[in-house]
């Protein structure tokens, strides 16, 4: 993942690391919330485990996309989007929609 | 019936065993929520050994990252590439000595600015106490190496020394120097996958 300042997002992300911004858009989720999510929209192509999830989420709460909601349950930690990770995500998927559009343009011509 | 109400507890103690190789900073945060997690997995898995092999694979990746922020799990590769490099000078009998006397000062370097980080909060402060202290050291042995090896056959194996030395003091203040930015405003560096 490339560095995420406090000012602004900066792409691109990893795969893990946007479907997990993906899943939370919209909605807070609780950590096997966000894993079914993730396997959901990527079709299976991404699947992560508990320690990789929560390495995830220890990074992307540090850069600042994610945040902890409050609970008292400590086995059930619902994690929500920042306005920094709602803006990231947007600017991911504009930019993924781009490289794709390149991509089929260019596979149009040959 | 009472087999399968059994089995679910004694899974989840064997996870909960191999949870402990996890840092302890990481199991304070997540473990709850991590066999909460494997027990939401167990009920909606149809096979166990899939389940298994699954849980087998995050737990490679993961404490491997983990692992790696840890200064025991930096120590350990430390240690592992100077053995290698050890072991290659020894087999090809290439600048042997001088390459033990590099990896002796690396190895001082790497323990002396671990000492720094664990006793000061602000590591990467130049003007720090434990900062100075290890600079002043640092000085002090390569003055003393200096003046030695004007002259002598033992010069090179005193300059190996010193450069092992303060390479490990510079790696170990620029990774801790990154870390700190890191965790000050610029995001996650890598993701596990």
């Amino acid at each position: 993942m490339r560095p995420v300042s406090h000012g602004g997002p900066a792409g691109p992300l990893t795969p893990a690391v946007f479907h997990i911004l993906l899943a939370l858009h919209g909605r807070e989720r609780h950590g096997y919330d966000i894993m079914q999510q993730v396997k959901e929209d990527s079709q299976g192509a991404v699947k992560m485990g508990p320690g990789t999830l929560y390495g995830s989420l220890d990074r992307m709460i540090e850069a600042g996309l994610v945040v902890k909601s409050d609970t008292n349950d400590p086995r059930r930690i619902y994690y929500k989007l920042t306005a920094l990770g709602r803006t990231t995500v947007q600017v991911e998927s504009g930019r993924l929609s781009a490289v794709a559009a390149t991509a089929r343009r260019q596979l149009k011509a040959t | 019936m009472a087999r399968t109400e059994q089995r679910a507890p004694r899974s989840m103690a064997i996870y909960g065993l191999l949870l402990n190789l996890y840092p302890r900073p990481y199991l304070q945060q997540h473990r709850a929520e991590m066999l909460q997690n494997f027990q939401d997995l167990e009920q909606a898995s149809p096979s166990k050994a899939k389940l298994w092999l699954f849980l087998a694979n995050d737990l490679a990746i993961s404490l491997r990252s983990q692992f790696i922020k840890t200064v025991w799990g930096q120590t350990v590769i430390v240690i592992l590439v100077l053995s290698i490099l050890l072991v290659y000078a020894g087999c090809h009998a290439v600048a042997r000595e001088p390459i033990e006397s590099f990896c002796f000062g690396y190895i001082l370097g790497w323990f002396g600015r671990q000492w720094q980080v664990s006793v000061s909060d602000r590591s990467t402060w130049i003007s720090s106490l434990p900062t100075r202290a290890t600079f002043i050291v640092g000085v002090i042995v390569f003055a003393i190496a200096a003046w030695r090896a004007g002259s002598g056959s033992q010069s090179h194996f005193i300059w190996a020394f010193c450069y092992g030395l303060l390479l490990a003091w510079f790696a170990g203040w620029i990774g801790s120097r990154q870390q700190n930015r890191s965790s000050a405003g610029s995001g996650p560096p890598h993701s596990d996958r």
